[in-house]
């Protein structure tokens, strides 16, 4: 390679600097080496698919966040606390964008014809039991309409109701003069659902349905009484809602009314017991059973809490369930007469006594209705209905638990729970939208993974993740490996000795099992696999090291250094390793792919990467389980890793061959 | 020095490994856990401290490291390798290996002759067609061979296998690959050989397969019966060991192509040439019986390297060898295993490699030892 060594120097000069011993003058020669080299791999069609396919993918991994669609790590709300952030792993789906849109608004108006002087209170009931949900409306001219729906159920056609005249209930009792307001539910246990409304007199009037839901035989209104014998009777306008509140298969009565007053009946005992009641005062949060509501307020600019003046008039209870009944939370909204609303998802309940706990101070107990605008004496009517999603492919949550996993064995079925929402306002006018579920237009290349994770990000992501393992395993195996193996090689003796029976007991071992069992030692985290694989990589390095100080240390130069009077440690490090580094680094190219490979292969049976980080073996390894069904789970992060792995190995064929004189003529 | 001198030296040198081998292995798995906490396992009967502390004491996990090894190198010796805490009643992990050995011997073997019979020819034309598009098509395959993550193309090929199998059954050609697991002689009620009465099983399931005749059947029907499970054993043990092969086939191929193009430039191969003899005598009477010799040995060496690749193979087709126990036995803290599996390991890793080397120098006298 290199003939002949010229010194011009005096060495026994003291006024010289010690840089003119330094590497640079035999690396004259070597740099002309270097650039026959390259003009030689430039030629070679392997060697620069090689290359260029890893810039791309170092390019990929470096653009990481401008290339992918989700990631790196992105954050969703912790479904029971609220308000804890999980951090997700990279890729992982968006849990808080995509997720319920409302419809379009839909004028029913023309519908419902009800006359624009009129205010109403509204509930929604199946009256006939045709499974679509029918509407009943109390008017303040003491009126009692029946909206019939003759519509579909599919959400994206909406229901459509028309004025029933088939239907007839017996009159209204003429105590009551103003506002009827209905509520509608099985009230005697017969299956067969039955009616109650609140007049302006502050009564409570039910009326029995003795027949079928298709041919009712109402009984006339009478006066409702609770468990004393004494009427229910309130100072204004009564709201009654049917509800099972205690979840005990057996509807229970909520009555709101004019002075903030929040009732409680609980049906026990074949008749309706006051369980308990909450009066909302304005600026008087009550203590109910040891805990705080305060129901009237607003959340500030800074997002706290103030308390502010409630309107005035009479309070209106709509309990929906947004949450399965096996979770056994009502979620109610209140409805003021000044067109104030609050909404409340319930985040406990105690059976015996039965309260909802309202926590306010948590952000998700909050829900924000995008299209209703508060107005005065308006009502509105929350339904929901289920879709079943898990046929779909669709992996979804929202904030606001509107989705529910029910667990059956391994086949887990995810139903989630949307709203409709059917709106009443001042001047006849009734609005009708409803939820439904919005992909947020992000493209998943790859598809998605059984997790609902973009499989084309998680790929980007884990491939920055393997090559900085795999440049940062090479490098510190390369630096410990070197200063071994020079001392070993420099020192020669004993030491050499030691040190290269220490390198055969690394090397009687295969690489990957020797990795595994310190991967196993040391415990299952990226930081303890790229020790392992240092571990197995340095006597490789430790070897040519010595192998290049042996040959290099009998050279002149060194010599020359030593003579000069230069110490041990500065002859090697500024003299002998700058040129022994060239085969070094060479070799080291050569093994980021094998460093790659075995850390990818140490992933999938379980070491290194945790189930869920964005690691191309413990992507494989998570979609194991689907991947006859679903290949592109394990394609893909194979796909990868065989990509680097060539693209290494390329590089190393072009080097080796351009290094291998026998070759090159 | 000469060669004897050379032989004697490596197999000194053997010693200092095996020592340091033992050494490693007994570190790492003692790095693992508490040895107690592994076997006593999760069971709800809580041990108290003071069972701990005495049954440390029986074990002498008490004493200092020193004395552990010392007392781990003489069982040793004795060919005690402990037990195997994640079989359920433990077994001797010495009596594991020799259960599960045979399976992936037989794997590694039957891939060891794939990738022969596969990469030698591939080599040889990869020589002869040097820059030519042979050439580049089977470097491109010896190049995604050697860059392919193994268990990958483990299960890229259970899916294709399962969608061939679609297609076969719906073509009704009246064949699949099997989805059962292998049919051992357990699954017939009469095992009694007809040739060698019982033959005892070897635990090589080909042949087990093959010497089945069991003898309680008409003559024909016997030797049907082994031969169908021979088919049965065969098309179990092909994808895997296919999958096994990929790697060493691309190894031998580059290996052959190297060694062919080297031997081509021989002075004694230009002699041939000029003496006019046909280009196809030249490579295959001349040059390839000097070409394959490293690639010969080489194949030695690679069936110890293979046991890497057990590990991740057995894996990805749960195979009954050593690798997947090796993996479960990590997952199980069990120590004696990882302990006696690294051993086994390395000593047949070191072994052969000696093997190699020694193998080496006795065929090409050329090499020089200083």
């Amino acid at each position: 390679m290199q003939s002949g060594f010229e010194y011009d120097v005096d060495i026994y000069d003291e006024e010289i600097p010690s840089e003119v011993f330094s590497f640079k003058e035999s690396l004259r020669a070597r740099f002309r080496e270097l650039r026959h080299s390259v003009s030689l791999l430039k030629r070679s069609p392997l060697f620069i698919f090689g290359f260029f396919t890893i810039m791309f993918l170092v390019a990929l991994a470096v653009f990481a966040p401008f290339i992918t669609n989700f990631g790196p790590s992105e954050f969703a709300i912790d479904d029971i606390l609220h308000v804890n952030y999980i951090k997700q792993p990279p890729g992982w789906r968006d849990k808080v964008t995509k997720q319920i849109a409302w419809s379009e608004i839909n004028d029913l108006s023309t519908d419902f014809g009800i006359d624009p002087n009129l205010a109403v209170r509204s509930c929604i009931v199946d009256l006939n039991n045709d499974s679509l949900e029918d509407i009943l409306v109390g008017t303040n001219s003491s009126q009692l309409l029946f909206y019939e729906n003759i519509g579909s159920d599919d959400p994206v056609n909406p229901n459509k109701w028309t004025l029933s005249s088939t239907l007839t209930f017996p009159t209204i009792p003429e105590n009551i003069t103003g506002l009827v307001s209905p509520a509608a539910g099985d009230i005697n246990n017969d299956s067969v659902t039955d009616v109650v409304i609140g007049g302006n007199d502050g009564k409570i009037y039910q009326t029995l349905n003795n027949g079928t839901p298709g041919s009712p035989e109402w009984t006339d209104f009478s006066l409702m009484y609770d468990i004393d014998g004494e009427e229910l009777r309130y100072a204004g306008q009564a709201h009654p809602t049917l509800v099972d509140y205690n979840h005990d298969n057996q509807t229970d009565l909520v009555i709101g009314s004019s002075d903030y007053a929040i009732d409680v009946y609980l049906w026990e005992y074949d008749v309706f017991q006051r369980a308990w009641g909450f009066e909302l005062q304005s600026n008087m949060p009550k203590d109910i059973k040891n805990r705080k509501l305060s129901l009237d307020g607003s959340y500030g600019s800074g997002g706290e809490w103030v308390d502010t003046p409630l309107g005035s008039g009479s309070v209106r209870v709509n309990f929906i369930h947004i949450k399965p009944d096996s979770v056994k939370y009502w979620d109610i909204a209140v409805i003021f007469d000044s067109g104030d609303y609050e909404f409340f998802t319930a985040t406990d309940i105690v059976s015996n006594p039965n309260y909802v706990m309202l926590d306010k101070s948590k952000p998700s107990a909050r829900f924000d209705f995008p299209i209703v605008e508060a107005e005065i004496s308006f009502d509105f009517l929350f339904y929901d209905y289920i879709i079943d999603v898990s046929a779909g492919n669709i992996t979804f949550e929202t904030e606001v638990n509107q989705s529910e996993f029910i667990e059956g064995g391994e086949n887990q079925t995810e139903i989630i729970k949307l709203s409709r929402l059917l709106e009443f306002k001042p001047g006849g006018t009734v609005v009708y939208s409803f939820q439904f579920l919005e992909e947020d237009g992000r493209v998943h290349y790859f598809g998605t993974d059984q997790q609902g994770g973009d499989i084309y990000s998680r790929c980007i992501w884990a491939l920055q993740t393997d090559l900085i393992l795999a440049i940062w395993v090479v490098a510190i195996a390369v630096v410990i490996g070197t200063i071994i193996g020079a001392i070993a090689g420099y020192f020669g003796g004993w030491i050499d000795q030691l040190i290269m029976r220490i390198t055969d007991v690394f090397f009687a071992f295969p690489g990957l099992i020797l990795a595994m069992a310190i991967a196993a030692a040391l415990g299952r985290s990226m930081f303890n696999l790229s020790i392992a694989l240092i571990a197995v990589w340095w006597a490789g390095y430790a070897r040519i090291a010595r192998g290049q100080v042996i040959s290099e240390k009998s050279r002149l130069y060194v010599e020359a250094a030593r003579a000069v009077g230069l110490g041990n440690s500065r002859i090697i490090f500024r003299h002998v390793l700058p040129n022994s580094i060239y085969p070094l680094l060479v070799a080291a190219t050569l093994d980021l792919g094998g460093v790659v490979l075995t850390a990818a292969g140490l992933s999938f049976i379980g070491f290194g990467a945790n189930p869920g980080d964005a690691e191309l073996g413990r992507m494989i390894a998570d979609g194991r389980d689907y991947f006859i069904k679903s290949p592109w789970l394990v394609f893909f992060p194979g796909f990868f890793i065989f990509l680097i792995v060539l693209a290494f190995n390329l590089i190393g064929d072009g080097i080796r061959d351009v290094m291998d004189p026998k070759l090159r003529r | 020095m000469k060669y004897k001198e050379y032989v004697v030296k490596r197999l000194i040198l053997l010693i200092p490994v095996m020592f340091g081998v033992s050494l490693l292995s007994f570190v790492l798995s003692n790095a693992v856990g508490d040895p107690i906490a592994s076997y006593v396992g999760q069971s709800d009967d809580k041990i108290s401290e003071e069972r701990m502390a005495q049954l440390r004491h029986q074990l002498g996990l008490d004493q200092p490291w020193y004395v552990q090894y010392s007392r781990y190198l003489g069982r040793l010796l004795q060919g005690d390798l402990g037990e195997s805490a994640s079989y359920n009643p433990p077994l001797p992990v010495l009596e594991v290996i020799v259960i599960r050995f045979p399976a992936t011997a037989e794997l590694s073997v039957f891939s060891l002759i794939i990738a022969i019979l596969v990469g030698i020819p591939l080599g040889i034309i990869s020589a002869i067609k040097k820059d030519k598009v042979p050439d580049h098509m089977s470097r491109i395959a010896a190049l995604s061979g050697v860059s392919m993550p193994i268990f990958w193309l483990g299960l890229m090929l259970q899916v294709v296998l399962f969608n061939v199998n679609n297609v076969l059954d719906n073509s009704a050609i009246g064949f699949q690959f099997p989805y059962h697991e292998r049919w051992t002689r357990n699954d017939y009620p009469q095992p009694t050989s007809i040739l060698f009465g019982m033959v005892p099983a070897s635990g090589f399931m080909l042949l087990d397969s093959i010497l089945f005749l069991p003898a309680d059947f008409p003559i024909l029907d016997s030797v049907n019966t082994s031969f169908l499970m021979f088919i049965d054993v065969l098309l179990h043990l092909f994808p895997p060991a296919f999958c096994l092969s990929w790697l060493q086939m691309a190894l031998f191929t580059r290996m052959t192509r190297m060694s062919m193009l080297e031997t081509m430039r021989q002075d004694y191969i230009l002699l041939a040439k000029s003496k006019g003899l046909t280009e196809r005598i030249i490579i295959y009477r001349h040059a390839l019986r000097n070409a394959i010799i490293p690639t010969l040995t080489v194949a030695g060496l690679s069936l110890a390297g293979l046991l890497t690749g057990t590990v991740l193979t057995e894996t990805v087709f749960s195979w009954p060898g050593l690798g997947r126990w090796a993996v479960n036995a990590v997952a199980n803290l069990d120590l004696a295993a990882i302990q006696g599996f690294v051993l086994v390991a390395a000593i047949l890793y070191v072994l052969s490699n000696l093997g190699v080397d020694l193998l080496y120098g006795f065929i090409d006298p050329r090499i020089r030892y200083d």
